[in-house]
């Protein structure tokens, strides 16, 4: 067994589409899209287009006094994935100080923020008591406080691409020996900013998301958390905890083009997955699931489409993007992606491309149409984001 | 959250920095949206750095910070001029509290006024945390891993600490490493109001505060960066600085008052074995302390417990940058150049007479802040 | 028609903040993207909202206005054109 392999050994989550896994999953069996009706927020602009909005009262879920929706959203996803891997309560041998939480996220407390200059500009007052869970690395304190986690803390934000950030972040404080559990994955919450700011880019779609469909119009929008609980396999190994798998390998480049648009040969992304597959020692044949970014934009869709010929030839594996379950979920996407990538394997299906009617020629491949039976010993994971930023994760059995 | 030990570590070079600082004065920020917001004082950089001609096109979408971080970052690499190709071995690794506040107050401040009436698209790309790490990675063509870290007070010292895990591990051959945060009225009277930040309109001194008992900082804003390579790719024939060592620690108990300095001295004591540095090889020991005297107190209490086994000399740097998130780059990278040039540059304020009278070769920056969090990075020739 | 061309040279340079570029700069026929003035995907939306905030013309399809901000003269046309129906629908 080598020594630096990093298991998976719970999970948890938040989404439109299931508070647990298990929620979650169902919907992926049964094909049930989480997207709709925005209430979250009165959006004059943009209130129309359907979003994949958490349903239920995170703040009470959670239990925390005080925090923002995304703070909420990551203290229960975190609470699942540790209760999952049975650390929870890891006995009094163990040293939390040994024991950290990595988080990316985009936009934190902004639902608050946004609240503060309403009343600052509209009613000239200042409310600094609401600019209190702002930052992105309040949910990594709340995690840490909540759970009591005293080891590594950090928050990472690479837009799109920050929870795949931080779950190669998580793997490498395991590596280095700075922690032995780590707590990694992501949260954001819907927000007017993001909202408004994604339809005033004109790729937002006004019937969901259908990514790699030849007639898709944009992207949906999406809240959550994903969470991964992590350790050395060794030491996962030696508790005797359930093993899901592993985060085998990790690649991460930028594109170094353009503040927003992927580079169009999807060159750059396709060197993240074959760095991710290098440090896995797995060849791009023997990778059997993909799930893609897949924003459902022309943009992403192609680059996407081209970098995965590129890494994988003519004839990829079965591809798709869940994000029609649950929207782009920004900051949170990559862990909650890896979290249906943990189930899938568990389960041995692929999760369908939701959305996908028609296939698209430039594309050049038809994504996995419906939930089905397969194998799945190998996965590539990708998410990219604004600042041409790339990470793809490889997760796989402990066998392959 | 512990550093590496010193063979890990004793291979990286730091082959470039950059430099970014506000006035020496602290003034008022320029346009203040709303009569509700503070316009300071605060240490700000009334005209931004230039950067070189080719970038001129650019200078359009750059927001304050991106323009800071591309300022530092420039000066650490050198202008590649767009003559090489693209480098996919460098990793750009950016410390931000903040963010880029500017651009993300212009677009809130738009859709309330305008009830979401027209949202712009530039003000809300410009609003995410990793734009300077996506303008230094499409201005000078590096095509490495890039990350941003928000993490308060200690988002540079993450910034360098996974540029050091990158290189270790493989997955970076160089990387250019950033703090970077720019001023805002926003963040100026948030501050304000929750007794971060005084409003006096008096400069800082940091470790003179503890005396006059001044409570509150004087915010600033600027842009650190290093280039680190392997020391066997470093330039041949120059003095160059090495990072030996850097440690983080998260807080066991947020309230500052209550930390024991032994625990502290434990903390840096040990913080620099792992280094391969013992206290006596330390010729200056940089503070973090920004003139609140609850901060410098802490400071001084830490440094009266290591100073029972030797005297230490300390220097402060926060005078010529006045308190930001990610500040502690200033920290080191002055600390760089001084052991690069064997002597300390004017931004460095001196604690009474140094120790040891030779050139300095090596430097501890050593922060303690508000929240717990307490790190140190050793540089060293 | 020129009244119009004028007035956009203004508003692009304004709303792309464009520091070094004055309206005898532009050429109207030439291609305002990818060549000549450089701008990029961005711009074009930044160009939409423009064209929303001045002209009360709102542009929901990147490939209308792909086609309709080939160069200041096109999008002249195109301002005209909408312009106008939007008055007769009024």
């Amino acid at each position: 067994m080598r020594t630096d392999r990093v298991a998976i050994t719970g999970i948890g989550i938040v989404s439109a589409a299931g508070w647990t896994p298990e929620e979650l999953w169902s919907a992926i069996e049964a094909e049930r899209s989480g997207l709709g009706r925005l209430t979250l927020f009165d959006s004059p602009r943009c209130g129309h287009v359907p979003v994949g909005q958490v349903i239920g009262d995170p703040a009470a879920r959670s239990g925390l006094s005080r925090g923002s929706r995304t703070d909420h959203f990551a203290v229960c996803a975190a609470r699942d994935a540790l209760e999952d891997s049975g650390l929870r309560e890891p006995g009094p041998a163990a040293d939390r100080r040994r024991m950290g939480v990595v988080l990316g996220g985009t936009t934190g407390g902004m639902l608050s923020t946004e609240a503060f200059l309403q009343k600052l500009l509209l009613d000239e007052a200042f409310d600094a008591a609401l600019l209190r869970d702002h930052q992105c690395c309040a949910a990594t304190e709340a995690v840490a406080a909540g759970l009591q986690l005293r080891g590594f803390r950090a928050t990472v934000s690479d837009a799109c691409a920050s929870s795949n950030a931080a779950v190669a972040i998580g793997c490498d404080v395991l590596r280095s020996g700075e922690a032995d559990v780590m707590l990694a994955g992501g949260a954001d919450s819907l927000t007017r900013l993001t909202l408004n700011g994604f339809c005033s880019l004109l790729n937002v779609s006004h019937e969901g998301a259908r990514p790699f469909d030849a007639e898709r119009s944009g992207l949906s929008l999406g809240e959550g958390a994903g969470m991964l609980v992590l350790e050395r396999e060794e030491a996962a190994v030696a508790r005797g905890a359930r093993i899901y798998g592993l985060v085998a390998g990790y690649g991460s480049t930028c594109d170094a083009n353009h503040l927003t648009a992927p580079m169009p040969d999807g060159s750059a992304a396709a060197n993240a997955m074959r760095r991710a597959l290098e440090m896995a020692g797995i060849a791009p044949a023997a990778v059997d699931y993909v799930n893609a970014h897949g924003t459902g934009t022309v943009t992403n869709d192609l680059a996407e489409a081209r970098a995965l010929r590129a890494v994988f030839g003519s004839r990829p594996p079965a591809v798709s993007s869940t994000k029609r379950f649950f929207g782009h979920t920004l900051g949170a996407a990559g862990a909650m992606e890896a979290v249906v990538c943990v189930l899938a394997m568990q389960r041995q299906r692929f999760p369908a491309n939701l959305g996908f009617r028609t296939m698209d020629a430039e594309v050049g491949f038809a994504p996995v149409a419906h939930t089905c039976d397969g194998t799945i010993r190998a996965i590539v994971t990708n998410s990219f984001g604004f600042g041409g930023n790339n990470c793809s994760l490889v997760i796989c059995g402990r066998e392959a | 959250m512990t550093s590496p030990g010193p063979g890990r570590h004793a291979g990286v070079s730091i082959c470039g920095m950059g430099l970014v600082l506000p006035g020496p004065t602290p003034g008022m920020l320029p346009s203040v949206p709303s009569p509700r917001l503070a316009a300071g004082p605060v240490y700000s950089c009334r005209e931004l750095p230039a950067l070189p001609p080719r970038y001129a096109r650019a200078l359009r979408r750059l927001c304050r910070a991106d323009h800071l971080a591309l300022a530092a970052a420039v000066q650490a690499v050198g202008d590649r001029g767009g003559q090489e190709g693209p480098d996919d071995e460098t990793a750009v690794c950016v410390g931000t509290g903040m963010g880029v506040v500017g651009a993300t107050a212009a677009f809130l401040e738009s859709m309330v006024e305008e009830n979401e009436g027209n949202p712009k698209p530039t003000a809300f790309t410009n609003s995410l945390h990793n734009v300077p790490a996506a303008q230094i990675a499409v201005y000078l063509g590096l095509r490495g891993p890039n990350n941003t870290f928000i993490h308060g007070s200690v988002s540079f010292e993450l910034a360098l600490w996974r540029a050091l895990r990158m290189m270790e591990t493989g997955q970076a051959r160089r990387a250019v490493v950033v703090g970077v945060d720019e001023a805002s009225p926003y963040v100026v009277t948030a501050g304000q109001r929750r007794g971060w930040f005084r409003g006096d309109g008096a400069s800082l001194d940091p470790m003179a505060g503890s005396a006059a008992r001044v409570r509150g900082t004087v915010p600033g804003e600027g842009a650190g960066a290093l280039l680190l390579c392997r020391e066997s790719d470093a330039p041949q024939g120059r003095r160059e600085a090495r990072l030996a060592g850097l440690r983080i620690e998260p807080p066991a108990d947020p309230r500052i008052a209550v930390r024991d300095p032994d625990a502290e001295a434990e903390f840096v004591v040990d913080a620099l074995e792992s280094a391969g540095v013992a206290m006596e090889d330390v010729d200056l020991l940089l503070l973090g302390a920004n003139g609140d005297c609850r901060i410098d107190d802490a400071h001084r209490r830490v440094v009266g417990a290591l100073a029972r086994s030797g005297r230490v000399s300390c220097g402060v740097f926060k005078s010529s940058c006045g308190e930001f998130c990610a500040a502690a780059a200033v920290g080191v990278v002055l600390g760089a150049m001084a052991v690069r040039d064997g002597a300390l540059a004017p931004a460095i304020r001196l604690l009474g007479r140094p120790v040891r009278a030779r050139a300095v070769s090596c430097v501890a920056c050593y922060n303690l802040y508000e929240t717990g969090y307490r790190s140190l990075c050793v540089v060293k020739a | 028609m020129p009244d119009i061309v004028e007035d956009l040279k203004e508003q692009v340079i304004k709303a792309l903040n464009l520091r070094d570029v004055t309206p005898e700069d532009i050429d109207p026929d030439a291609p305002l993207f990818g060549e000549g003035l450089e701008l990029d995907s961005i711009d074009a939306l930044e160009i939409v909202v423009m064209l929303e905030k001045r002209y009360g013309i709102r542009v929901e399809d990147m490939d209308v206005a792909r086609q309709a901000f080939r160069s200041v003269n096109a999008l002249a046309e195109f301002v005209t054109e909408n312009r106008e129906s939007c008055e007769q629908t009024e």
